[in-house]
């Protein structure tokens, strides 16, 4: 009984160590591999309702179907944030401004999702 | 009292304490403001403690009681469908790993915490049809970790202290 307690507490610790150590090396790669992002394309709930350069700025605010509730959306310096919003948690406020590729400002009471890429796949973007 | 009695008052007090944990936790101000998701767990204090004490199905039954009280009190459709994605493969990857024997109620726990992160964020990814979502899965493997272990080392002593009262004898 205590040999199993003792190694169950030693699967405990090799767990959580395993859990942390993949999850630190996750983070330094992403840290490590990240590159700038060129532009920002703006979905809800799945549908692309925006697509914008980070070399401008510029802020656009997107309303929910009711009219009030609304993400203010503003991209300054090349990099892109919620400024404001309606929705209850305002966690997209929150979030810090992003700028490179992958990155993303999720809002879930809205469904909208910043998101920002690289420069490899930018035809069509509205300069 | 009855084992019967005694089961289903520690099962409502077991609903009303995760729910107010929850409540509780709701108000108070996030830990890291640029990554949502990122939460203490409290509520699975109590899940956890069920779980040990009765078994999946009591956990089960408490733990999707809360969800629709915290739906009915709270109301938001969408919060509610990520927290059920989180509750049903954090507790049904709890009850497998405590069937292992091969964790303590601490590695249960964090896997626990892990795996309520990874269904949230599977939702999301689903929902906003956005893979770069999942970069989040990063820091919420972190920080889950170390809050299914707090939140297991807490539930530990809980189960010691309340088995000889409650632990159901079959």
């Amino acid at each position: 009984m205590t040999s199993r307690l003792h190694r169950a507490r030693r699967n405990d610790i090799l767990l959580i160590a395993s859990l942390v150590f993949l999850a630190l090396v996750g983070i330094l790669l992403s840290l490590f591999l990240r590159r700038d992002g060129a532009y920002c394309v703006i979905t809800k709930n799945g549908e692309e309702v925006g697509r914008f350069s980070l070399s401008a700025d510029r802020e656009i605010t997107y309303y929910e179907e009711d009219g009030v509730g609304f993400n203010t959306v503003r991209i300054e310096n090349g990099r892109v944030s919620v400024t404001a919003a309606s929705c209850p948690d305002k966690i997209c406020v929150r979030s810090r401004a992003i700028r490179y590729h992958g990155e993303t400002v999720v809002c879930l009471p809205h469904g909208l999702v910043v998101t920002v890429y690289g420069d490899e796949e930018g035809p069509d973007i509205i300069v | 009292m009855s084992e019967k009695t005694k089961k289903l008052t520690f099962l409502a007090l077991s609903c009303t304490l995760a729910l107010m944990l929850s409540y509780i936790e709701s108000l108070l101000p996030p830990v890291v403001t640029s990554v949502p998701g990122i939460k203490m767990g409290l509520a699975n204090l109590v899940i956890i403690t069920v779980l040990y004490l009765y078994g999946l199905k009591e956990a089960a039954a408490v733990s999707l009681l809360r969800l629709v009280m915290t739906f009915l009190l709270f109301g938001n459709p969408l919060t509610a469908l990520y927290s059920l994605a989180g509750a049903v493969i954090s507790l049904l990857a709890m009850a497998l790993f405590k069937r292992l024997r091969l964790f303590s109620t601490v590695g249960v726990s964090v896997t626990g915490g892990v795996l309520h992160n990874l269904g949230q964020i599977l939702v999301a990814i689903v929902l906003f049809d956005s893979l770069s979502i999942g970069y989040y899965m990063l820091i919420l493997t972190l920080t889950g970790t170390l809050a299914g272990a707090l939140i297991g080392i807490t539930a530990s002593f809980l189960i010691k202290r309340l088995e000889n009262v409650y632990k159901h004898h079959s």
